[in-house]
């Protein structure tokens, strides 16, 4: 047995304890509560791996493909921040509050927030386009 | 036989394999630094989030402290925020690894390869579906959109056990390759399988590690602004604009909570009770007490905050009039007919300090209805939701 694995086994003995304590605290919830907690779970790895990743990969393969050299990364680029954020910000953009009542929460223009994100992300895209052919041109320069 | 070959080969042809993913980025020195910035995140959110326990107790082993007053929110806080820069964090590096869902399982034969590649699997599945989890219903949670149907501190709560766990195992098993990946510089290409092709392009390792701090950043800096009053503006995706009447946003309206009548009923009385004493007081009563002025965060668990300044009598002048022992608990009663935080109980700390308050205003106003009109309590370095509002009835727990 070398060093690594005095270390790693005691780490994985303490991870599964860890790991089954909350199990432990989940099973005292009701049958209904786990019913949906499964759901949840598996409704959201599904989601993600069979929906949101071939989508993903899909986009990235096409754009290196259609587009010219110098969008295609940035293009794929933005997509990255500019997806990631608006799943993190998916809930405030749907407005799918439960409650009606409450004049404090969602009290913004959720849509014009999207916007100007995405000019900003758009901003940058355009701009890392044009630094990207600016030095392709450079490069081309240099070896004539 | 050959036909049942025939058709395994088939769909085996038929669905990806990790080298049909030949971007540079799918390399070991790529998963381990996101996968150490993701787990500094997740640290940071496992830790605030058992802190935001502690504080939620009505009887903890060590008492929660009352200094400082601003702890409980920058707590949350933090606690929020690091969720949010999870996010693009655990997409990224979701990504990264994607090609290793379609790894194929070692043959028959191998049954202790067998075995530990089942076992492994099994952490990564628990891993990856309680990632998800815990930041889609923390996300949903913060809008208030209770779309998942079940009680979501318990949940949330038992759910961090089992994804801390699930990181420390996955840790374990792979601590090899993320110390080689974390100590070869970004371009090499030492670790990396035979089939990626070299960093090339634009979209390369150094460009996707900086697009993933782009998008770390940017998550925190469209949402900070609920806690955080100077960034306000800029925090697009933020749940709370961070203000609301009298300056301070609402939790739980009157309207939502059923207590409209209750609250502007003129005969109102508070009833403060220790045992067989008890004292029966109107808001006039309340108001011709010593009054004091304190400004203190209401800090949400849902990681918006706004500092008020709120006056009204000090709690332990309320329960100087029926005699209550230092060392006691008190449970706050609210007007309000049903709902979970419809009475609070508050350590004995909590209520001996001299900053907690029934208030009776706000910004020198009278308290709105939805501030807790005609009286709410209001501690230091407490949860909001435990400041109860439309406060009807005082109980000393001895």
């Amino acid at each position: 047995m070398n060093a690594g694995l005095a270390l790693r086994i005691p780490l994985a003995v303490l991870g599964i304890l860890v790991g089954g304590y909350g199990a432990l605290l989940l099973l005292d919830t009701s049958t209904s509560t786990l019913v949906r907690v499964t759901i949840w779970l598996a409704g959201g790895v599904l989601f993600h791996d069979a929906v949101l990743s071939p989508l993903t990969a899909g986009f990235w393969w096409g754009a290196r493909r259609i587009l010219p050299g110098v969008v295609a990364g940035p293009v794929a680029g933005g997509l990255l921040v500019l997806g990631s954020l608006t799943i993190m910000a998916f809930p405030v953009l749907g407005q799918f509050r439960t409650v009606a009542s409450n004049p404090t929460l969602l009290d913004r223009d959720y849509s014009a927030g999207w916007w100007i994100v995405a000019g900003v992300v758009l901003t940058g895209v355009v701009a890392w386009s044009a630094e990207l052919a600016v030095r392709g041109l450079g490069d081309r320069g240099r070896s004539d | 036989m050959s036909e049942s070959r025939a058709v395994t080969d088939r769909l085996d042809d038929a669905v990806p394999k990790p080298e049909s993913f030949t971007s540079a980025v799918h390399s070991p020195v790529m998963t381990a630094r996101v996968g150490l910035w993701l787990g500094v995140s997740f640290s940071i959110c496992f830790v605030t989030g058992l802190v935001s326990h502690w504080a939620y107790s009505p009887d903890p082993l060590v008492p929660f402290p009352t200094f400082p007053a601003w702890g409980y929110r920058l707590n949350q806080g933090t606690h929020i925020l690091s969720g949010f820069v999870s996010v693009p964090l655990l997409l990224v590096k979701l990504g990264l690894v994607y090609p290793q869902l379609f790894r194929r399982p070692p043959g028959l034969a191998q049954k202790r390869a067998l075995i530990f590649e089942g076992l492994e699997r099994v952490s990564i599945l628990v891993l990856v579906s309680s990632a998800i989890f815990q930041l889609a219903i923390g996300v949903a949670n913060q809008a208030q959109w209770y779309v998942f149907g079940f009680p979501f501190r318990t949940v949330h709560y038992a759910m961090s056990w089992v994804l801390i766990g699930a990181l420390i195992v996955h840790i374990a098993v792979k601590l090899p390759l993320i110390s080689a990946g974390l100590g070869e510089d970004v371009d090499s290409t030492t670790l990396d399988p035979d089939h990626l092709e070299p960093d090339e392009g634009a979209l390369g390792r150094r460009s996707v590690l900086t697009l993933t701090a782009i998008a770390a950043v940017g998550a925190a800096i469209t949402t900070v602004g609920q806690s955080m009053p100077g960034l306000r503006n800029v925090s697009v995706f933020a749940a709370r604009s961070g203000t609301g009447p009298q300056g301070v946003p609402i939790n739980v309206s009157a309207d939502q909570a059923r207590v409209i009548g209750a609250a502007k009923d003129p005969s109102y009385t508070l009833e403060i009770v220790n045992g067989a004493k008890s004292v029966s007081m109107t808001r006039e009563d309340l108001l011709a007490m010593p009054q004091a002025t304190e400004t203190l965060p209401i800090a949400c668990v849902e990681g918006w905050s706004a500092d008020g300044t709120w006056t009204g009598p000090r709690i332990v002048d309320l329960l100087a009039a029926v005699e209550a022992p230092a060392d006691a608990d008190v449970r706050f009663v609210s007007l309000q007919e049903r709902g979970t935080f419809r009475q609070s109980v508050m350590p004995s700390n909590f209520a001996q300090d001299p900053r907690t308050l029934l208030a009776l205003k706000l910004s020198g106003e009278d308290l709105v209805l939805d501030h807790g009109y005609p009286a709410r309590v209001i501690a230091p370095n407490r949860p909001g939701v435990l400041q109860t509002k439309w406060v009807a009835r005082i109980e000393v727990l001895t």
